[in-house]
């Protein structure tokens, strides 16, 4: 682990040493004479405060635990931990954060927020041969791929005058998906009447719990399917059948406009993973469909949603568009951005929701799925 | 305990001694119990929570009255400008204690509690300040190191809803291993720098110690708040202070022999002989100052060339009847030697018994002897000036008769206030009244008898009869003179209204009295036989002039014996009551004794060791000399303070005054352009400002909504509110909410304008009257 060392200096530590520069003036002139000893105080305090700093940082390890993926509107945790290698000397007041990444180029910072503490931890004390974890917050606000330079350790302790860093190199790629949000209640009900489907009879007796009919008893048939109190009201053994319910097969598919503008393809991207979350829940054979993201599941379960939103996260909406819809028995359900221009026309019967839907189906930001 | 808590201690721990420190340094009691007494109330009522009780407009608006008293005050008095400025930082401390508890202002609070030491040291130097302003140092250090630990987990966790319990899992050194480690550094750290800053006080090349020029902007306006002025100002309300700051000390011999009984003694350094009724001001008249400078005693040379000359950088007083004094001293004067250590010379005077004939210093200046009023002045205010003075109480050298002529032909010229009709005329029906009961007469234009000095002692009988004594004044009306609301109505006040009275009814009578200022002490520090001398003996008592029976050497004839006839002499008089001055002669020995004897014995040991530290100590400590380059920079500062004087003294007055607060608004301008451009806090300014005019936003949308009679409650947001809406007033509040959301979230300053003009919109259409029921 390559380690880097250096001091920051502020713009408190600045003025403290024009202070101090200006007490030594008047220590000069030494009148009155408690001045040259203020000004030994500042002076001892600005040696001690780099020495001291400088000497609790020296034996400090940091390093962040393996990462996992992100998602907008949820809070990412970093797990850190700090490694005291010092054999006397505690150290006070650490801050932690990621290395800045270097200047013109796009780096984490613009993934995430920056506000209220968010993307740093503090650890109060580390003891010598001891280590701390701990655990910063970071909010993203952007879907993509970001990059981790590495991660520094900077304390201001004992009296804040330098900032001393110990920065270690640590390259990382956090995968940050679009924010689900939760659909508002009744509309995915609404969706499925929508589609038209109807339930269909299982042909296999006795399975699934919904009632279906009554036919006559046959040799084999098993007592327990017996409806008695019909049976004696009709004179002869009945038998009751339960059907199954059989949903056709979903496909929800979409597509975002090359020239849509950012904000259209985000909120498009941002609904598209919301119905699929919200779908796959639900009994519906789902099958989901981002082209531009050469992503594609069959059969999807809830477990198959992570892949979809690391497909999504990763969507680059400038790639080519299919010219034509695939042909297929499956109900298709279209989300697309409000810009349509060099997208293929919709078949008929497909229900289609824009970017502009985002706000009628789901809830407000805050009710993440 | 929380770490908020114990840095919240800190805080209000630094405060205390920050405040207690700045009311011993300034002699300010009443501010500093007013002070701790808010910082209690801020320590036990707002303890508990980050959030201010009070109201934002309410602490901005005390700020700003503060601010503008200050800059008032110091324009005023710009000599006090130092002690108005700690007081200011006093009150700013008191209203940052009651502010949110936010990072940048905890550590507001720690900058202006460090302030108050640097104010502190250039106000006093006592022992009591001393010791507060370790003890303050120790505290403000450690309160720093608790603030790292606030304020780096309040800038992480203090927005986030999981507290550290939370977010910090596996902390194996919390707790009191903790505590303890931190105690264990911060001792470390305050060892450091103790050892660090004895050091550097110790071993830091100092200049020698005649130096006189300093960056002074007012010059003679200048003045001290409290000790010895040479000047008296009546009128004033409030208490005095008594600082017990160390100004001198004094080895008193007379034939060798050291005299340690402790009797007042009155050490003169300046006279006054005009009164303007006006101001209440006694100060030299111009006739006076004519001779300020009228006869040089330097270097051992004794008035009227009746001593010797002494090598330079010797300072003893040639032996009395020996070398070139063989013959001139006769047996039967009364001579005492006086051997002063003044710790910090701030004004041109130099302090004597009366009648001093002979002085000796080691320097590069002259002493100048008034033949007037015989007082000493040697220009130049230094740190520590050691200067010895003979003093002959049985002898009189009187002016010459030039001198003498020219002088009473120049007082008979200017007006006496106390001839006119305003103040003469009841200061002279009393003094009338007095003399009468005595049955003494006296015309006003006799000229001085042996019955004045019966007629003066007549009046100091009645005044101390008369009047109390007392350090709390009460200011007379302006239409008053503060002279006759003295004896007249309130008859209260301290030594300077007691010396004024006798002065005026002497005066109204025709006896030419004057005022002196000084220092009166008893005080005797038994371990080193010398009287000591502080702010709190300064006093003022009176000079008239009687015929005596005095020894001299006539005139214009120095080979001829001492003589002795009834001459013109200046005679001491003290109207204040004798008991004030108290005594101050540790010669007891009960238990409070010894403790103060310790007490003063500590107050020696800082005064020489700390307050004394000069060159010459540092040489016979370590070794070493001043530095050179020191030296050089020292002269440099010299030269730039003598150039400042000269351009500065031809401005006119206004524009000295106003010279301070302007060139403290321009460091404060300085500071925050400083900040802004190294981009210190800029992120937070930012958000500020965003929230700052999101809220402005926000308030005039709702404004316009009450108008349209769809109020918004609180808890709804924007957008929710304008789905309830209808028509044109729904589109008109979803534009809004839709471009102040891009403005506060997206981070871009380009949809202000947009913001701005939706606003617009929407209260226009609420003005227009279109109802929408929410």
């Amino acid at each position: 682990m390559r380690l880097q060392r250096k001091y920051r200096p502020r713009a408190s530590s600045l003025l403290f040493v024009g202070v101090t520069a200006f007490l030594g003036i008047g220590a000069i002139q030494a009148d009155p004479n408690l001045m040259p000893l203020i000004f030994g105080v500042a002076i001892a305090g600005l040696v001690s405060s780099g020495l001291v700093g400088g000497m609790m940082l020296m034996g400090l390890r940091p390093r962040r635990l393996p990462l996992g993926s992100a998602q907008v509107g949820t809070v990412f945790r970093v797990r850190y931990e700090l490694e005291s290698r010092a054999r006397f000397l505690p150290s006070f007041a650490l801050g932690i954060s990621e290395t800045p990444s270097p200047k013109r180029r796009p780096g984490w910072e613009e993934y995430f927020s920056r506000e209220g503490g968010a993307g740093r931890a503090f650890v109060a004390q580390v003891g010598p041969r001891e280590s701390v974890r701990a655990v910063g917050r970071f909010e993203p606000v952007k879907r993509g791929a970001c990059a981790f330079c590495g991660v520094e350790v900077t304390s201001g302790f004992p009296f804040g005058l330098f900032h001393k860093v110990v920065a270690s190199r640590q390259g990382a790629r956090v995968l940050i998906r679009p924010r689900v949000r939760a659909l508002r209640p009744g509309a995915v009900p609404r969706l499925l009447s929508r589609l038209g489907h109807e339930a269909q009879t299982s042909r296999k007796r006795r399975t699934g719990e919904e009632f279906f009919s009554l036919r006559e008893y046959v040799e084999g048939d098993s007592p327990r399917f017996i409806a008695w109190r019909t049976s004696a009201r009709l004179d002869t053994l009945v038998i009751r059948e339960h059907a199954e319910r059989t949903w056709h097969r979903v496909r929800a598919l979409l597509l975002v406009s090359p020239e849509a503008a950012s904000e259209d393809v985000e909120r498009a991207i941002e609904l598209y993973a919301s119905l699929s979350s919200a779908l796959v829940r639900t009994e519906v054979s789902l099958s989901m469909r981002v082209p531009q993201a050469s992503a594609s599941f069959d059969g999807a379960r809830p477990a198959s949603i992570g892949a979809l939103l690391d497909a999504l996260a990763l969507l680059d909406h400038t790639s080519p568009v299919p010219e034509a819809f695939e042909s297929t028995r499956e109900a298709l359900v279209l989300v697309r951005t409000d810009e349509v221009s060099g997208l293929p026309t919709a078949p008929a019967g497909c229900i289609v929701f824009t970017s502009r839907d985002l706000d009628r189906l789901a809830k407000s930001v805050g009710g993440e799925a | 305990m929380s770490v908020y808590k114990r840095f919240h201690n800190a805080t209000h721990l630094c405060a205390t001694t920050g405040i207690l420190l700045y009311a011993t340094s300034s002699g300010a009691s009443g501010t500093g119990f007013i002070g701790l007494l808010f910082v209690f109330f801020a320590w036990t009522l707002f303890g508990r929570t980050a959030t201010s009780p009070i109201p934002r407009i309410a602490i901005n608006t005390s700020l700003l009255l503060a601010s503008g008293y200050m800059m008032l005050r110091v324009s005023a008095a710009p000599g006090d400008a130092i002690v108005i400025l700690s007081e200011y930082l006093v009150v700013l401390l008191l209203i940052k204690l009651f502010e949110d508890r936010t990072p940048r202002d905890q550590a507001q609070s720690l900058a202006i509690c460090a302030m108050l030491g640097v104010g502190a040291v250039l106000t006093d130097l006592s022992m009591w300040t001393g010791v507060l302003l370790i003890t303050h140092i120790v505290v403000l250090l450690i309160a720093s190191t608790r603030y790292q630990l606030w304020a780096g987990h309040h800038a992480t966790y203090a927005r986030s809803d999981t507290a550290s319990a939370d977010t910090i899992e596996t902390v194996p050194s919390q707790g009191r291993r903790t505590r303890w480690r931190l105690r264990v550094v911060t001792l470390l750290l305050l060892t450091m720098i103790g050892v660090g800053g004895v050091t550097i006080f110790i071993a830091m090349p100092r200049r020698a110690s005649d130096s006189s020029a300093r960056f002074d902007i007012f010059g003679e306006e200048a003045t001290s708040v409290s000790g010895f002025q040479d000047h008296i100002q009546l009128g004033a309300a409030g208490l005095i202070s008594q600082s017990r700051e160390v100004v001198a000390t004094v080895g008193l011999e007379t034939d060798g022999l050291l005299l340690t009984q402790p009797v007042f003694r009155y050490f003169r350094g300046s006279t006054q002989d005009e009164y303007d009724t006006r101001k209440g001001l006694w100060s030299a008249s111009n006739v006076l100052k004519r001779y300020e400078h009228g006869r040089r005693l330097a270097i051992g040379i004794a008035e009227g060339d009746h001593g010797a000359h002494l090598d330079r950088g010797e300072y003893e007083l040639p032996a009395l009847n020996s070398g070139r004094n063989a013959g001139r001293f006769p047996d039967g004067l009364n001579v005492i030697d006086q051997h002063f250590e003044l710790v910090n010379k701030t004004s041109d005077n130099l302090f004597a018994l009366a009648q001093p004939i002979q002085v000796a210093y080691a320097g590069q200046s002259w002493i100048n002897l008034n033949p007037i009023d015989r007082t000493l002045t040697l220009p130049g205010r230094v740190q520590k000036q050691a200067y010895s003075v003979r003093s002959a109480t049985n002898y009189a050298r009187p002016p010459t008769p030039e001198e003498w002529e020219d002088y009473t032909t120049r007082r008979s010229e200017r007006p006496n206030p106390f001839e006119d009709e305003q103040v003469g005329h009841a200061l002279r029906e009393l003094a009338l009244e007095i003399m009468a009961n005595a049955g003494i007469e006296r015309e006003f234009d006799a000229p001085p008898s042996r019955e004045d000095d019966r007629i003066v002692r007549l009046f100091e009988q009645h005044l101390g009869e008369r009047c109390a004594y007392t350090l709390e004044m009460v200011a007379p009306d302006d239409q008053r003179d503060a002279t006759v609301y003295f004896l007249f109505d309130s008859k209260r006040g301290h030594c300077e209204y007691f010396a004024s009275a006798l002065a005026g009814l002497c005066r109204s009578v025709g006896i030419d009295a004057r005022l002196v200022t000084g220092f009166v002490t008893s005080e005797v520090n038994q371990d080193t036989g010398r009287y000591v001398i502080r702010k709190s003996h300064a006093h003022a008592w009176v000079e008239a002039p009687v015929v005596e029976s005095v020894a001299f050497y006539p005139e214009n004839d120095p080979e001829r014996d001492m003589i002795r006839e009834d001459r013109l002499l200046w005679k001491t008089y003290d109207p204040s009551p004798q008991s004030f001055l108290g005594s101050s002669t540790l010669a007891g020995s009960s238990f409070t004794d010894t403790l103060r004897m310790w007490l003063y014995r500590f107050e020696d040991l800082w005064v020489a060791s700390v307050v004394q530290y000069d060159a010459d100590a540092q040489q016979s400590l370590l070794g070493i000399s001043g530095d050179e380059q020191v030296e050089t920079l020292g002269g440099w500062l010299d030269t730039m303070a003598a150039n400042q004087t000269g351009v500065i003294s031809g401005a006119p007055m206004w524009v000295r005054r106003l010279m301070v607060p302007g060139l403290a608004i321009a460091g404060c301008v300085l500071v925050a352009i400083a900040f802004r451009r190294l981009g210190v806090d800029h992120a937070v300014l930012k958000r500020r400002t965003r929230d700052r005019r999101t809220r402005k936003g926000v308030t005039r949308i709702d404004r316009a909504l009450r108008r349209l009679n769809a109020p918004r409650p609180e808890h709804r947001a924007l957008l929710d509110h304008a789905r309830l809406m209808q028509g044109e007033s729904r589109t008109a509040l979803e534009r809004v909410a839709n471009v102040m959301y891009k403005e506060r979230f997206g981070g871009s300053s380009s949809t202000r304008g947009e913001t701005a003009e939706a606003i617009v919109a929407l209260e226009r259409l609420s003005k227009g009257g279109e109802h929408a029921r929410a």
